[in-house]
C-alpha cells in the first residue's frame, strides 16, 4: 500500500465507525465532524499532497484545540504523505479522540503518537499549534530556536448571505451545525440586506437538521452566553428558536465576531459595501468568509478564505491556513 | 420622573434603614416592583425585555451583565446632566461597561451602612492600594472605599500604573496615629507581599481584600494570599468584598466563610440554561436583585459561578465553568504551557 491507499483506507475507516468518541458533541455531531473532516480526502488531493516538493521534516507535532477535535486531522494527513512521523498533543478535557484516530491509524499503517503530556515536542522540527493567542506566543517562544511553529490564533467566521433562500439556508445550516458552532470556520455572524428572510429559511432549514443533529452537552458559560446573547436580542432585535438553535437577529452595529454554541446572529446589511465597512476593521481575525456574491472582491481585505455557502467547514487540504500555506507544515522548502 | 424617582429613593434608604433594625417598613416585593415599574416606564431595553409588568420580584427581567458593554442600561443616558458614571476596568475583553447614577445617594447610604454592620469598628483612615478617586472618578471601588474615610478626604492612594505604590502605602501606615483600614484588590495585595520588607500595620487595623486575578495572571490560591498577609502585615482582621460595578451593593465575609449581602440585595444561583432558580446550597450562575439599582436595572445575570446558602450568604466558585474556550482557542493552562513573560 502507498502511503495515499493508507490515509484513504483511514478515511473510510473514520467514516465507517458509528462511534467516533467526542466530548462535548452527541453522537450525531460527532459523526458529522468526523465526516466533514475527511470529505477532502479525495484520491486527487491526497496525490498533489504527496507530489509536494521539499524535503520531509522528520519528526512533527500538533497541538490540538478542545472545541474542534477534528482540527489536527488535516495536518496529519500531510505529514502521513511525507514519511513524516507525527505527534497529537490533545487537551486532557479531550481524551479519548486522539486515541480513538490512532487505533484506526494504526491498523492502516499510519504512525500516530498520541500524548495529552506537555513534553510532546521535544524533538519535533515542525509544530503546528491551534490555540489562543497567549498559547501561540508560548510555543513560539519555547520552541521557536530549534522548530519550526506554526500557530493559528484566535479566528472567527462570517457570512455574507445576499439572497437568502432555502437551498443556500440548507447549505449554511451545515456551517452553522458543525462543531455545534464553535469552530473558527461556523460563521458567527450573518450579514444580509434581508435579515428578515434570512431569519425565516434559517429557522426552516436548522429546524429539520437539529431534530437529527441534537446538540452537545454546553459548559455553563456557554450556557449563560446563549442566553445573555438572546436576551440582547430580545432588548434591541429579534429572536426566534430552530430546535436547539437561537437566531438572534441584531442591528449591525451590535453584532460580535463571536461565535456562541447553536446560536446564529443574524444581522442587517444593505449591500456588499456597508459589508466591506463593517468587516474591514475586523478583518484581520476573520478566518472565512461564506457568501454567495459571486463579485466578492476577493482581493478587498486581508480574508484568507472565501467559500459557497456549505462548503465552510470543508476546506481544501492545499490551501492558505489562516494566511499560511499548508505545505508549510508539511515540507522543508528546497 | 424627578419627582417619582426621588420618593423611590426614599422608600428605598427607608428600607435599608428598616431592614437594619429587623423590621423593614414594607414588603421587598412592593418596593422591587414599584422601582421596577418605573424603569419599565423610563427604559425601553427594560420594557422590551419584560412586555408584561411582573405580578412578583421574582419575575424580574434579568439583565446580562455584558449588556452593560454594549447598551445604555437604565433610566440615566449619557446625555443625563450631573450624572455619574462607573466603569469596569474592561481587563479581559478590553471593552468597559458603563453603569449610571443620577447621584449616588443610594449608593453611598447602602455601602456604608452595610459595611459598617459588617466590620465593625472599621477603621476611619484608609489607606489604599486603589487608583485615587480624584483622577479616576469613574471606579465605583475607590468611590466606596472613599466613604470610609472620616473626616471625609483622610484616605491616601497608591495605585500607580496598576502597581502598588509600596513605599507610598508603607510610609502612611508606618505613620498613621492609631488603626489603618488597608483595601486593596487581590492581585494589588499579592503585588504588595512580593516586597522585601513591609512595615507591620498598626494594631486594631482591617485589611479588606476584593476581586479576582482575571485577565491578569495565574489565580493565586485565596488562603495562601491571606496567610501570608496575616504574616508579612502582622494584621489580625482580614474581611473579603464582593462588588461589581453593575451593582449598587455588596457583600462582605470573613476569607474561607461564606459572604454576606445586605438585606436590600438579593442573592440567587440559577441554572444557567434556563435562568430558573437552584435550590439553596446547589451550585449555578450568580443573579443579583438590588433595590440599590434604583437608577439603571434591578436584576443582573453575571458569568459568576457560587453556592447560596439557605440563610441567603453566598459562596463564591469564581468565573462559571468553560469560560475560557472560545473558537477554535484554548487557553494557555489547557495547552499546558506557560504564557508569554
Amino acid at each position: 500500500m502507498t502511503p495515499v491507499d493508507r490515509v484513504e483506507a483511514l478515511a473510510r475507516a473514520l467514516r465507517a465507525d458509528p462511534a467516533p468518541p467526542i466530548d462535548g458533541l452527541s453522537a450525531a455531531g460527532a459523526r458529522a465532524a468526523v465526516h466533514a473532516a475527511v470529505a477532502t480526502w479525495t484520491r486527487d488531493a491526497l496525490d498533489a499532497v504527496a507530489r509536494l516538493p521539499g524535503q520531509p521534516f522528520r519528526h512533527a507535532a500538533v497541538i490540538a484545540p478542545r472545541t474542534v477535535a477534528t482540527a489536527p486531522l488535516e495536518w496529519l494527513v500531510g505529514w502521513w504523505l511525507a514519511d513524516t512521523a507525527p505527534r497529537w498533543k490533545h487537551p486532557a478535557s479531550q481524551p479519548r479522540f486522539a486515541p480513538w484516530v490512532s487505533a484506526h491509524a494504526t491498523r492502516v499503517g499510519l504512525p500516530l503518537e498520541v500524548t495529552p503530556a506537555r513534553d510532546a515536542l521535544a524533538d519535533a522540527e515542525v509544530v503546528v499549534v491551534m490555540g489562543g493567542d497567549d498559547t501561540v506566543a508560548a510555543v513560539r517562544r519555547d520552541h521557536g530556536a530549534h522548530a519550526v511553529v506554526l500557530g493559528f490564533g484566535h479566528k472567527a467566521s462570517v457570512g455574507w448571505w445576499t439572497a437568502p433562500d432555502a437551498a443556500s439556508a440548507d447549505a449554511l445550516a451545515h456551517d452553522l451545525l458543525l462543531h455545534d458552532g464553535r469552530g473558527c470556520m461556523t460563521p458567527a455572524v450573518l450579514l444580509t440586506p434581508d435579515p428578515d428572510a434570512a431569519a425565516r429559511h434559517l429557522h426552516a432549514a436548522l429546524t429539520s437538521r437539529a431534530a437529527a443533529w441534537p446538540a452537545g452537552p454546553l459548559t455553563d458559560a456557554d450556557a449563560a452566553r446563549r442566553r445573555a446573547r438572546a436576551d440582547l436580542g430580545r432588548m434591541i432585535g429579534h429572536v426566534r428558536r430552530a430546535g436547539d438553535v437561537a437566531l438572534v437577529s441584531l442591528p449591525l452595529s451590535h453584532a460580535r465576531l463571536a461565535a456562541l454554541p447553536r446560536l446564529v446572529t443574524i444581522a442587517g446589511c444593505d449591500d456588499r459595501t456597508a459589508a466591506l465597512a463593517w468587516l474591514a476593521p475586523q478583518a484581520s481575525v476573520v478566518s472565512t468568509l461564506v457568501t454567495d456574491d459571486r463579485g466578492w472582491p476577493h482581493d478587498a481585505l486581508p480574508v484568507t478564505r472565501v467559500c459557497a455557502p456549505g462548503l465552510a467547514q470543508r476546506p481544501p487540504l492545499l490551501r492558505a491556513h489562516d494566511g499560511v500555506p499548508t505545505p508549510a507544515a508539511w515540507r522543508r522548502p528546497g | 420622573m424627578t419627582d417619582t424617582r426621588d420618593r423611590l429613593v426614599a422608600r428605598v434608604l427607608a428600607w435599608m434603614d428598616g431592614a437594619l433594625r429587623g423590621v423593614p417598613p414594607e414588603p421587598f416585593d412592593d418596593v422591587a416592583r414599584a422601582i421596577h415599574t418605573w424603569q419599565r416606564a423610563h427604559d425601553p431595553l427594560i420594557a422590551r425585555l419584560a412586555p408584561e409588568p411582573p405580578t412578583s420580584w421574582h419575575d424580574l427581567p434579568a439583565i446580562p451583565v455584558d449588556a452593560f458593554k454594549q447598551l445604555a442600561v437604565g433610566t440615566v443616558t449619557p446625555d443625563t446632566p450631573g450624572h455619574v458614571a462607573f466603569r469596569t476596568s474592561g481587563t479581559t475583553a478590553g471593552v468597559q461597561g458603563v453603569h449610571r447614577l443620577r447621584d449616588t445617594r443610594v449608593y453611598d447610604h447602602g455601602a456604608q451602612a452595610w459595611a459598617r454592620r459588617c466590620v465593625p469598628d472599621l477603621p476611619h483612615d484608609v489607606v489604599a492600594l486603589l487608583p485615587d478617586p480624584a483622577a479616576s472618578p469613574d471606579s465605583s471601588l475607590a468611590h466606596m472605599v472613599a466613604g470610609f474615610a472620616q473626616p471625609p478626604g483622610r484616605a491616601s492612594w497608591h495605585l500607580v500604573d496598576g502597581r502598588p505604590d509600596v513605599a507610598g502605602a508603607t510610609a502612611r501606615w508606618a505613620s498613621a496615629p492609631g488603626p489603618v483600614f488597608l483595601a486593596a484588590t487581590a492581585f494589588a495585595l499579592a503585588d504588595l507581599l512580593d516586597a522585601p520588607t513591609l512595615p507591620p500595620l498598626p494594631p486594631g487595623s482591617v485589611l479588606m481584600v476584593t476581586g479576582g486575578f482575571k485577565g491578569r495572571r495565574a489565580e493565586v490560591d485565596g488562603d495562601t494570599l491571606y496567610a501570608a498577609a496575616r504574616a508579612r502585615l502582622g494584621v489580625r482582621r482580614v474581611v473579603v468584598e464582593y462588588g461589581m460595578t453593575e451593582l449598587s451593593s455588596q457583600l462582605w465575609g470573613v476569607p474561607g466563610e461564606a459572604l454576606l449581602p445586605p438585606p436590600w440585595l438579593v442573592v440567587q444561583a440559577v441554572d444557567p440554561a434556563t435562568g430558573a432558580p437552584r435550590a439553596p446550597g446547589e451550585a449555578g450562575q450568580l443573579r443579583f436583585t438590588d433595590l440599590a439599582n434604583v437608577d439603571s436595572t434591578l436584576r443582573i445575570d453575571t458569568l459568576d459561578q457560587g453556592i447560596v446558602h439557605g440563610d441567603g450568604s453566598v459562596t463564591l466558585l469564581g468565573r462559571l465553568p468553560g469560560a475560557d474556550a472560545r473558537g477554535c482557542s484554548l487557553p494557555v493552562e489547557d495547552a499546558g504551557f506557560q504564557g508569554p513573560p
